[in-house]
């Protein structure tokens, strides 16, 4: 039996049999015969596969877009979640002013009142508290902050655009 | 096809650094580099274009998560590591495929029976293709990734995390194994060999 010198690696990756001396001879036509089944395995695919890959490995590569890439900074996450204590908030606030503002106006008989800035009648003492009963503790600060902000909202605003605001950080 | 060259250390470690970013120039070369490789890979195991590109897919995808997110430093080891990410995925879908009820898959029959055309060797690659499939999942790894992955024995080493010398001696041992799966000797060879 002939010693086993082969090393594939000093030669080059597409070399002929001539280059495979090291090798049990009996194996020659073997390894050769796997070396073109694993060319036509290569060789099988598509260049359209190819050139998908390629595309959507630069997409997986790329930093994901707004807002999820925000969403997983810490910084970003962090207002993030401001904002949404502030719509959250803002939509409590108008959701208690319009109950209000329906009470009063039945209080006045019936005779439906001009609507007043549904957020300036939350400023009250009373009703800050009333919304720091609905929500939890966390979200006081939020609220207190909220509070100093509040009167710039426009009686016309709805919920939803409170909400909207609220997120693009307009309040 | 002609087989594209190896990437050297700096155009390499250039590549990496602008796919890592997104660049699609880059990963254009990477999948010139190494896409057909894994896909051989995959395509060899189980005989289905749609599962090697699946599997390719899914080694390219992970690949370029990791680069963007800093999970890799190129440092020199780059073929290893994506081969290893390949392995592993292919190991994954073995395991799966083993618990599936085989059935007669048309393109695998298509693709034995294609590859049964006469040659001028005495190996036909269709009865290849199941000598492979019969060898134990060791001995095929390390033919695989020789000869489909185009893997160098240093990077199979690195790769393995075994001696250059004992992968050597397993690529050597699995060709013999295969050989005699195949029951088809050189003439003159096995004799030869045994006698002597």
């Amino acid at each position: 039996m002939q010693p086993m010198k082969y090393n594939p690696d000093e030669r080059a990756r597409n070399e002929g049999p001539s280059e495979r001396d090291g090798l049990d001879p009996a194996l020659l036509g073997l390894a050769d015969a796997l070396d073109r089944a694993g060319a036509a395995d290569r060789d099988a695919m598509s260049p359209a596969f190819a050139d998908r890959l390629a595309v959507l490995s630069a997409e997986a590569a790329r930093p994901t877009s707004l807002p999820i890439a925000w969403y997983r900074r810490p910084i970003a996450r962090a207002i993030g979640t401001v904002a949404a204590s502030l719509a959250l908030a803002a939509a409590v606030l108008v959701v208690i002013a319009e109950r209000r503002q329906s009470s009063r106006s039945e209080l006045a008989g019936g005779v439906v009142r001009a609507p007043e800035a549904p957020v300036a009648l939350a400023q009250s003492v009373d009703d800050w508290a009333e919304i720091s009963e609905l929500l939890d503790d966390g979200l006081t600060d939020t609220l207190a902050d909220l509070s100093t902000r509040a009167g710039t909202l426009s009686p016309e605003w709805s919920v939803d655009e409170a909400i909207d605001l609220a997120g693009e950080g307009a309040l | 096809m002609a087989e594209v060259p190896e990437l050297q250390p700096p155009e390499l470690t250039a590549l990496l650094l602008a796919a890592a970013g997104g660049d699609e120039r880059a990963w254009r070369g990477l999948v010139e580099a190494y896409g057909r490789r894994v896909y051989a890979l995959a395509r060899s195991r189980f005989g289905k274009s749609d599962v090697a590109e699946e599997i390719t897919q899914s080694v390219f995808a992970t690949v370029a998560s990791k680069l963007a997110g800093g999970g890799y430093t190129e440092q020199g080891k780059f073929e290893p590591w994506l081969f290893r990410v390949a392995m592993n995925r292919i190991r994954d879908e073995a395991r799966r495929a083993r618990h599936r009820p085989r059935a007669a898959d048309p393109e695998t029959l298509a693709l034995r029976a294609d590859e049964r055309a006469p040659r001028e060797d005495s190996f036909d690659a269709g009865r290849l293709r199941e000598a492979l499939a019969s060898l134990p999942d060791a001995d095929r790894e390390v033919i695989e990734l020789r000869h489909h992955g185009r893997m160098g024995f240093k990077q199979m080493a690195d790769l393995l995390g075994e001696p250059v010398g004992t992968l050597l001696a397993r690529h050597h041992r699995a060709l013999r194994k295969l050989r005699d799966l195949l029951g088809q000797d050189e003439p003159g060879e096995t004799r030869a060999r045994e006698v002597g």
